[in-house]
């Protein structure tokens, strides 16, 4: 009878731990995705947020806009923190009274007080040019305003 | 004698059934477990990565353009996904989006998107809504 008994409890015993092994082994897997989860997205946000500091520390000049043979060539110099990749080019002018603008691709890497001369656009340069905007590849665009403005067009304030 | 084989019996159909009950309990706790976290797993999934990539995406309205033949907008996506505009105001007026093209702004690129409206001189406020809910905004004179 007592052995009986003593047996009956060690069953108890290991039902009760299975199922304790089920619910931890439950939690555990809970926490794990959850914990999964929240990591990536901080990892996501702190990439984001470097980002945002390095877009904030660029800083480009334009210093001299030439014309050459169906080309305009610029003088860059990269006075940020960061290195920096221009992307693009916008030049806006005026043909025929009206405010018309064309845009190259440049893909010129400045390292950080680095000065590039002569890069190179492939648009021919307008007669009455007007401004160079310049976009890097973290989204931020510099101008160089040649002549102000005063057609009945309009332009980013 | 007889006696003790009776209690030996009964203790081990008592055992075996305690042991089908308990591994059945918990078969059916696992399965019901099982799909509660696939399905929470995916719910939460979707959550925070649809918030990750809002968070991804990043536009610059570099330059506004206005003139004759209609509004351009050149953006340049700089984040790590590719973005849509869901909606364009122009001072607070819901703009067709018939009348814009493209509306997909891809990743590293430059994209001139045209709006096709007839704008008098004033200042005017310019506002995109991307389809992740981002909102990017910007001002034209004309």
């Amino acid at each position: 009878m007592q052995h009986s008994l003593r047996y009956r409890r060690g069953q108890a015993g290991i039902a009760t731990i299975l199922l304790i092994l089920v619910g931890t082994s439950i939690f555990m897997s809970l926490v794990y995705v959850t914990y999964e989860l929240i990591s990536y997205y901080e990892s996501e946000r702190q990439k984001i947020s470097q980002l945002e500091t390095e877009r904030l520390e660029e800083n480009i000049i334009i210093e001299k806009i030439g014309q050459g043979l169906g080309t305009i060539h610029l003088n860059i110099t990269n006075v940020g923190a960061v290195p920096v990749l221009v992307r693009y080019a916008i030049v806006v002018y005026v043909e025929g009274g009206e405010l018309k603008f064309a845009y190259d691709e440049v893909n010129v890497y400045l390292n950080i007080g680095e000065s590039l001369y002569n890069v190179k656009l492939d648009i021919s340069p307008p007669t009455n040019l007007k401004y160079i905007i310049l976009v890097t590849s973290r989204g931020r665009s510099f101008i160089k305003v040649v002549e102000t403005t005063s057609s009945r067009s309009g332009g980013k304030i | 004698m007889k006696v003790s084989v009776r209690y030996s019996i009964s203790e081990i159909i008592s055992a075996l059934l305690l042991t089908i009950i308990v591994l059945s309990a918990i078969g059916i706790l696992c399965i019901f477990m099982s799909n509660y976290f696939t399905e929470r797993k995916s719910v939460l999934y979707l959550i925070y990565s649809s918030n990750a990539e809002k968070l991804k995406e990043r536009i610059a309205i570099v330059y506004v353009h206005y003139n004759d033949t209609g509004l351009y907008l050149c953006i340049y996506n700089y984040g790590y996904v590719n973005a849509e505009i869901g909606s364009l105001y122009i001072n607070n007026t819901l703009i067709n989006k018939e009348l814009i093209t493209p509306l997909s702004l891809p990743v590293n690129k430059l994209t001139i998107v045209y709006v096709n409206v007839q704008l008098s001189e004033g200042v005017y406020y310019i506002k995109i809504i991307s389809s992740r809910g981002n909102t990017y905004a910007t001002f034209i004179k004309i």
